[in-house]
C-alpha cells in the first residue's frame, strides 16, 4: 500500500506493507535513524515520536495508520547549528549518558511541555515515566526538564 | 579542568539523535542476520535442517558452528563453550544457527524455517541438582562444579568459641539482566581484504585476538571499530554476535547487520549470577567483629564467560570493608543449565555485600549499638590490612564517608509517616578494588601533537559513563590547553593502542593515569631547547597497575592497586497492609579519590542508585519466562528516590590526579541499605531479594502471626 505523510514538515509518499511498524519506517525506508527502537513492545519509550499532536511509541504504530499523519522526530528539533532550547537543558545538567533513550525521552518532554508549560515535578516524572533509562537514575532528566519549563516562561517569543 | 563540569563532548550528537549506534547503519546492500534459538535447556543436539529456509526468497544462507574456519571453542576464562554448539543445547534460548537474508523480514521467515532435530534431557536448573549425586552433567566433560574458591585467615573457630554474639542467616540473589537500552547489534563491512567490525564490546583487543581465532585470519586483517553504546553495565564485556557479523561479510563480501530484539537480549545475554549464601559473623559484645565465615553458592548457568573472575572478587571481597582477622569463605561455582552468568556492574560485590551488611545491622540490634557506629569500629583505615592481607597505606575514606553521613543524618532526621505507612533509616558501606582482581591490565596510549593541537589515542570504550571526557580533561589539565584543541581518538583498533577492557572500574583510572603519565612526557620535548614548532611530536605510553597475582590456593595478596569506599544511607517508608517498598531517599557518600568531572560522577552515582534499588525492589530474572520490560521490572521516572550524592576525595596515590573508579561502586551498597531499611521500618529481616511487596507482605504476617523475621 502507498501512504502519504509529513515528517518533521516533509512530506514522504512510500510504499509500505500494513504490518510495519513506524519505527522501522522511520528507520529503515527514511534513514531517521534518531529514533531508537530499545523493546518493540511499547515498553521502554525509546522510539516515541510525536504523531498527531501526541506522543506515541512509534514500535505501536501500523503503517495503515499513516495516511495524512503529522509526525515530529528527534530529527525535526533544532538544528544542526542550533540546538533546540530542551536539547540545551538536557546537555546542561548532566542528563545525557549512553543516549539511546535521549532522543525518544526528549520528544516526551516536547510533548509535555506543548500540551503543560508549567509542569510540576509529579506531572514531570508522570511524563517520563513510560520512557526507561537506565544509565542516569532519572533525576537530572527531571531537573533539564525543569530547566527547559524556566526558558520556555522567560522566552515566550519562543516556541516550542 | 579536573573536577570541572565541562559538558560532555558526546551530548550535542546523541541530544540531536545524529550519534550512530551499532543498528543505525543499514546500507542499501546490507545482509541481515537473526538468531534461531534453543527452545530446550538442556538436548542432544542431532543435526540441523536448514533446506527449507534456503528454499525462502531472501534467505542467503544458514551459519552453524560448522561453518567457522577456526577455532570453534570459546570461553574468556574456560573454554566451555562453542562459537554454535554443534552437540549439545545448554540453556533455553541458546543460539543454535544464524540465518543470513537479503532483508530483516526474509531473516525472520528464514529462522521460523530452520528444523532442529533433538533429542531432549533433563535439565539441571538449580544449584541443589547440579550438586546432587549422580547429577546428570551439564557438560559431560567435566562435573558440575566449576571451580571452588578459598580465603581462610586466623582461626575462625576459635573466634566462634570467644564470641560473645553468633549471627548465621542464609541471603539469596536472584539473576539479574543488565537492561541497557540499546538492544545488542553489531555491523561488519569489507575494506579491501579486510573485515571491519563495528562491535559495542568493552574490550577492543580482546574481540580482534577472538574474531582471529574463529574466522582462521590473521589479526592484521581484523579491524574493531565502535559506535556509540547505549549502555553496557558489563553486559558488553564479552561478544556474542561478532563472529557471525564478520563471517556472513567475509563470506558474502557484503556489509551484514545483527541486531537482537528486547525477548532475545532476556533470553541470550548473561546475567549476574544469583549467589546462596550461609553468613556467619562472630563478634564481641563491644562490636568488634572477631570473625566471619561464608559458604557461597553461586549458580554459574550454563557457561561461564568471566564468572570464575567475578567469584574470585566475591570472595575477596567476602568480609566487607572491615578489618576481620579471622575468616572462612568458601564458594562453589556451579554448571546448570539455566541462562550463561557473568560480569554485571558490581562485579560479584552486590551478593556478597547484601549479605554481610545485613548481618551487621542484626549484630547491631542485638547488641543495642548504632548501625553506622559498629560499622566505624571495625572500619578499613590507613595502616590495616584488608583479609588478604594487603595494607592499606593511602586513600582509605571510608571513615570520611562514615563521617559525612553521620553529620548528614543528624541533621535530617527521618519524618513521621502518614497513618498506614511505616518508615525507616537504614545504612550500608562498601569498598570495591580498582582493576582486575591480581590480574597485569596495562592500558597504553598515544599523543600526537601538532602546532598546538593534540590528538590522544587509546582503546578505551565509551559506553556512556563518560570516559572519553574524563579522558580529555586529564589531557587538558596535564597540558595546560583548552579542551577545544584536544581530540580524543578511541573507537578504532587500526589508530588506538590497546587500553585494556573498560570495565571492573578500571578505564579512567588506567588509561587515564597513561595519559597524565604520557603528557608528562610529551611536555618535556615540547620544552626542550631544540623544540621545533613544525614538527609532530609523538609519545605512547603504559602504565601498569602494581598488583602481583594472589597466591594460587590461598588468594593471599595485593590483588588490587586502589580501593574505592562508600556508605549510603535509605530512608523507605512501608505500607502496613500491602508490604510496598517505596524509597524516599538515598544519601551516598563516596570515596572516589578526585572527581575528575563533579558532575559525572554524581552521574554514575545516581545511575547505580536506580539500579541498586531495582535490585533490592524489583528485578528477578526468571528463566525464559521474564522476557520483556513488562515482566522484569527496572525502576522507572516515578519510582526513582531523592538522591543525594557527596563526594570525598581522598586521593589515590597512583590514580590520574588522584581519581580512582565510581561505576561499580555506585550500585554496591544500595539493596542492603534499602533492605536494612525496610527492617527499621517494620521489624521484618528479609534475605532474599528482590524484597518485594508479596515478600515483606508475608514476612509482616508471619511476624504477626509470632514467629519471629522470615
Amino acid at each position: 500500500m502507498i501512504v502519504e505523510f509529513t515528517v518533521n514538515g516533509k512530506t514522504e509518499r512510500l510504499e509500505v506493507s500494513p504490518t510495519e511498524t513506524l519505527v522501522h519506517i522511520l528507520r529503515e525506508k527514511l534513514y531517521l535513524t534518531g529514533t531508537k527502537e530499545g523493546c518493540g513492545q511499547g515498553d521502554c519509550g525509546a522510539c516515541s515520536v510525536w504523531f498527531n499532536g501526541k506522543i506515541v511509541n512509534s514500535c505501536l504504530i501500523w503503517a495503515g495508520k499513516l495516511q495524512d499523519a503529522n509526525i515530529v522526530t528527534i530529527e525535526g528539533l533544532g538544528s544542526l547549528t542550533a540546538l533546540h532550547p530542551i536539547q540545551e537543558c538536557f546537555i546542561e545538567a548532566g542528563a545525557i549518558q549512553c543516549g539511546y533513550c535521549t532522543p525518544g525521552m526528549i520528544m516526551a518532554v516536547y510533548a509535555l511541555l506543548k500540551e503543560n508549560p508549567d509542569p510540576d515535578e509529579k506531572e514531570i516524572r508522570t511524563a517520563i515515566s513510560g520512557n526507561l533509562c537506565r544509565c542516569t537514575g532519572y533525576n537530572v532528566i527531571i531537573e533539564a526538564v525543569k530547566k527547559a519549563a524556566e526558558y520556555f516562561k522567560e522566552h515566550r517569543e519562543v516556541s516550542l | 579542568m579536573i573536577g570541572e563540569n565541562a559538558k560532555r563532548i558526546d551530548a550535542f550528537d546523541k541530544s540531536q539523535g545524529i550519534a550512530k549506534y551499532g543498528g543505525d547503519t543499514v546500507p542499501k546492500d546490507t545482509l541481515w542476520l537473526r538468531p534461531v534459538l534453543s527452545p530446550v535447556a538442556r538436548a542432544n543436539l542431532l543435526g540441523i535442517d536448514k533446506s527449507t529456509a534456503l528454499s525462502i526468497p531472501g534467505v542467503v544462507g544458514v551459519i552453524t558452528g560448522s561453518d567457522f574456519p577456526g577455532e570453534h571453542k570459546r570461553g574468556a576464562q574456560i573454554k566451555d563453550n562453542m562459537i554454535l554448539p554443534t552437540e549439545r543445547l545448554n540453556y533455553k534460548g541458546e543460539m543454535v544457527a544464524v540465518v543470513v537474508a537479503e532483508s530483516r523480514q526474509a531473516a525472520e521467515a528464514g529462522v521460523a524455517a530452520v528444523v532442529l532435530d533433538y533429542e531432549e534431557l533433563p535439565p539441571v536448573l538449580s544449584v541443589e541438582e547440579a550438586l546432587a549425586k549422580n547429577a546428570p552433567r551439564v557438560h559431560p566433560d567435566s562435573d558440575n562444579l566449576v571451580d571452588v574458591m578459598k580465603l581462610r585467615r586466623g582461626d575462625f573457630e576459635r573466634a566462634a568459641a570467644e564470641a560473645d554474639l553468633i549471627v548465621e542467616n542464609r541471603y539469596r540473589t536472584p539473576r539479574i539482566e543488565h537492561s541497557y537500552m540499546e538492544p545488542d547489534a553489531c555491523y561488519a563491512a569489507m575494506e579491501g581484504d579486510r573485515i571491519i567490525v563495528y562491535s559495542e564490546i568493552q574490550d577492543t583487543y580482546y574481540l580482534i585476538n577472538s574474531l582471529s581465532s574463529h574466522l582462521g585470519l590473521p589479526q592484521e586483517r581484523i579491524c574493531v571499530r565502535h559506535p556509540n553504546v547505549g549502555g553496557a553495565f558489563g553486559g558488553k564485556t564479552d561478544y556474542y554476535f561478532e563472529p557471525f557479523v564478520a563471517l556472513a561479510t567475509y563470506l558474502y563480501g557484503r556489509p551484514a547487520l545483527m541486531r537482537l530484539t528486547r525477548r532475545e537480549v532476556f533470553l541470550i545475554t548473561y546475567k549476574r549470577q544469583p549467589a546462596d549464601i550461609v553468613y556467619t559473623t562472630a563478634v564481641r559484645k563491644d562490636g568488634t567483629i572477631l570473625g566471619v565465615k561464608a559458604n557461597i553458592l553461586c549458580d554459574n548457568g550454563a557457561y561461564s564467560f568471566s564468572a570464575p573472575a567475578i567469584c574470585k572478587r566475591m570472595v575477596v571481597h567476602g568480609a566487607g570493608c572491615y578489618v576481620v582477622d579471622n575468616v572462612d569463605i568458601e564458594l562453589k561455582l556451579v554448571y546448570t543449565n539455566n541462562t550463561p552468568t557473568s560480569a554485571m556492574r558490581g562485579y560479584g560485590t552486590p551478593q556478597i555485600n547484601f549479605a554481610l551488611e545485613s548481618q551487621l545491622d542484626q549484630v547491631a540490634e542485638a547488641l543495642k549499638i548504632d548501625p553506622l557506629e559498629l560499622r566505624r569500629k571495625n572500619c578499613l583505615k590507613v595502616g590495616s590490612r584488608t583479609i588478604t592481607g594487603q595494607l592499606l597505606d593511602s586513600s582509605v575514606g571510608l571513615s570520611s564517608c562514615l563521617d559525612a553521613l553521620d553529620e548528614w543524618r543528624k541533621n535530617n532526621p527521618l519524618d513521621e509517616a502518614p497513618v498506614g505507612y511505616s518508615r525507616g533509616r537504614g545504612l550500608a558501606c562498601m569498598y570495591f578494588g580498582i582493576g582486575k582482581t591480581g590480574r597485569v591490565d596495562p592500558a597504553t596510549v598515544r599523543l600526537e601533537y601538532n602546532n598546538g593541537k593534540l590528538t590522544v589515542f587509546s582503546s578505551v570504550t565509551e559506553i556512556g559513563q563518560g570516559c572519553c571526557q574524563a579522558m580529555l580533561q586529564i589531557a587538558a589539565h596535564a597540558m595546560n590547553m583548552p579542551l577545544k584543541d584536544i581530540t580524543l581518538v578511541w573507537a578504532d583498533s587500526d589508530t588506538c593502542p590497546d587500553a585494556g577492557i573498560t570495565s571492573a572500574s578500571r578505564i579512567t583510572y588506567t588509561a587515564g593515569r597513561a595519559l597524565e603519565e604520557g603528557c608528562q612526557k610529551l611536555k618535556k620535548q615540547l620544552s626542550s631547547a631544540d623544540f621545533n614548532p613544525d614538527r609532530t611530536y609523538m609519545v605512547e605510553h603504559t602504565f601498569i597497575p602494581d598488583k602481583p597475582p594472589l597466591e594460587k590456593d590461598t588468594n593471599y595478596g595485593s590483588p588490587y592497586p586502589e580501593y574505592a569506599f562508600a556508605v549510603q544511607l535509605a530512608d523507605v517508608e512501608v505500607n502496613k497492609l500491602t508490604g510496598e517498598v517505596r524509597l524516599l531517599r538515598v544519601v551516598a557518600a563516596h570515596d572516589v579519590g578526585r572527581a575528575i568531572n563533579k558532575q559525572m560522577v554524581k552521574g554514575q552515582i545516581e545511575g547505580g542508585i536506580c539500579m541498586g534499588a531495582g535490585y533490592a525492589l524489583s528485578e528477578n530474572y526468571l528463566e525464559a519466562r521474564t522476557v520483556s520490560f513488562h515482566e522484569y521490572i527496572i525502576p522507572t521516572a516515578v519510582d526513582v528516590p531523592e538522591m543525594i550524592s557527596i563526594i570525598i576525595e581522598d586521593p589515590a596515590a597512583s590514580g590520574p590526579y588522584g581519581a580512582k573508579g565510581v561505576g561499580e561502586p555506585a550500585l554496591v551498597a544500595t539493596a542492603s541499605a534499602i533492605v536494612n531499611a525496610v527492617n527499621k521500618a517494620v521489624g521484618v529481616r528479609l534475605k532474599e531479594l528482590p524484597i518485594t511487596a508479596e515478600r515483606v507482605y508475608f514476612a509482616m504476617k508471619k511476624a504477626q502471626s509470632g514467629k519471629g523475621g522470615e
